[in-house]
């Protein structure tokens, strides 16, 4: 997450334009997170626009504001796990819209890996390499236990790691010697 | 390929796929509409929160006579006591869909109640305020007096206060509520035997209290009724 340490406070402190322009700047981070949780679009749409409703509704309650993102993060993953709950499961998987023909073949071979990920695993992935969290934080937003979410890490790692070998070039091409893949998130976690 | 390299593929990877999604665009009306429709939750210090949260839960039963209870209606009188004043409580026998749709709150259906429990369903409607409106599902077990009982209110209600129930035996004219005196304050529930206008038995019950969608549950057994794992299952399956 970008927000600059200082628009979050400002917003705390109850400046409504601070805040506006905050919740503004985490609405994509809102959608794709839940649309990564319920993959429908209109779903998806509907649980972000609760959960910035209720992050804006909430802020000021907030107390320790260098913790924002984490707990933005932890409203969407509660209402996009809502709108999952109420939805049919025959509505729940939509057609991917993510496959660019530009991207090399490599790149799209592991992004449809990471389509084929089931929820449980994409989602900590994605929290940790695209919005940058500690493993400890994927737990908070979570809501789940530590030891849990690095084994989910490790998982969502093994399954990715056929895909990433298999795109990389000839020369580059290495197996791990012990055949696991370890990774930075998981010693961080 | 060596981890470091895989490590940055699979960063570049899922920022790849993430940045593909395609977001819809920003609809900040939306966003104000469903904020301003958002109850605030009420921030109150912590004493006051013990406080509301003792008082709340306070429920008696107090039951004419034991021995006559299966053989007899059982006729349910209530009143609440909110700001120290004595409020009185409509009650009125209703369907679960009645109650869904009178109720200000979403009525969360009794679930994995064990086999031979019947049920009974009584609107609680205080006269001060139709939101402070409460429901209660009544099971009365196999050879326990009373049985299984959970009430459900809003979550976010307004002032404290206690709800007293008690039941009749033998029909006929309601009764003054009985007295209930040296009821130490917390969140309890107690279940009274009177026989003959005196006191005879007094059990302590601890409700299993929660909230769900808006609604507080109170789940109140009577010790013995329930195994430990059977109201555990109660509570998962109306957690949803």
């Amino acid at each position: 997450m970008k927000q600059s340490d200082e628009l979050v406070s400002r917003a705390c402190a109850g400046d409504d334009a601070a805040l506006a322009d905050l919740i503004c700047s985490v609405w994509p981070d809102a959608y794709r997170i839940a649309w990564s949780i319920v993959r429908n679009r209109s779903v998806a749409e509907d649980a972000a626009q609760e959960a910035c409703a209720r992050a804006w509704r909430g802020l000021k309650s907030l107390r320790r504001r260098e913790r924002f993102a984490v707990w933005f993060y932890r409203i969407v993953v509660n209402e996009a796990r809502r709108a999952q709950t109420t939805m049919r499961r025959d509505e729940s998987v939509e057609a991917v819209a993510v496959h660019d023909e530009t991207s090399p073949d490599d790149r799209i071979a592991v992004r449809a890996a990471i389509e084929t990920l089931e929820p449980r695993l994409r989602l900590p992935i994605v929290l940790r390499y695209y919005y940058g969290l500690r493993g400890a934080e994927i737990a908070q937003v979570l809501g789940a236990p530590a030891v849990t979410v690095r084994w989910w890490l490790m998982l969502a790692h093994r399954r990715l790691r056929v895909a990433l070998d298999d795109s990389a070039s000839p020369s580059q091409h290495t197996a791990p010697q012990d055949g696991r893949f370890k990774d930075e998130s998981i010693a961080a976690g | 390929m060596n981890q470091s390299q895989q490590v940055e593929r699979a960063r570049d990877a899922v920022g790849a796929y993430v940045e593909t999604i395609d977001v819809p665009q920003y609809n900040a009306r939306a966003i104000r509409a469903r904020a301003n429709a958002i109850a605030l939750p009420r921030v109150m210090p912590r004493w006051a929160a013990a406080a509301a949260a003792a008082c709340v839960v306070f429920v008696a039963f107090v039951v004419g006579s034991p021995a006559v209870r299966a053989q007899v209606e059982q006729m349910l009188h209530a009143f609440a006591v909110s700001g120290g004043q004595q409020v009185p409580v409509a009650v009125n026998e209703v369907t679960l869909d009645q109650a869904r749709h009178d109720m200000p709150f979403a009525v969360v259906a009794p679930a994995a109640i064990p086999a031979g429990f019947t049920p009974r369903i009584d609107e609680l409607t205080p006269s001060s305020s139709r939101l402070d409106a409460r429901l209660v599902f009544r099971y009365q077990g196999p050879g326990s007096v009373p049985g299984l009982t959970i009430m459900e209110s809003r979550a976010n209600r307004g002032a404290p206060e206690q709800t007293k129930l008690w039941m009749t035996a033998g029909g006929g004219a309601p009764q003054a509520p009985p007295a209930m005196n040296n009821v130490p304050p917390g969140q309890h529930a107690f279940v009274q035997f009177h026989r003959d206008g005196g006191l005879t038995q007094r059990v302590r019950v601890e409700p299993i209290s929660w909230v769900v969608r808006g609604t507080r549950v109170d789940l109140i057994s009577p010790p013995g009724l329930l195994t430990p794992m059977q109201l555990a299952a109660i509570r998962r399956e109306m957690s949803h």
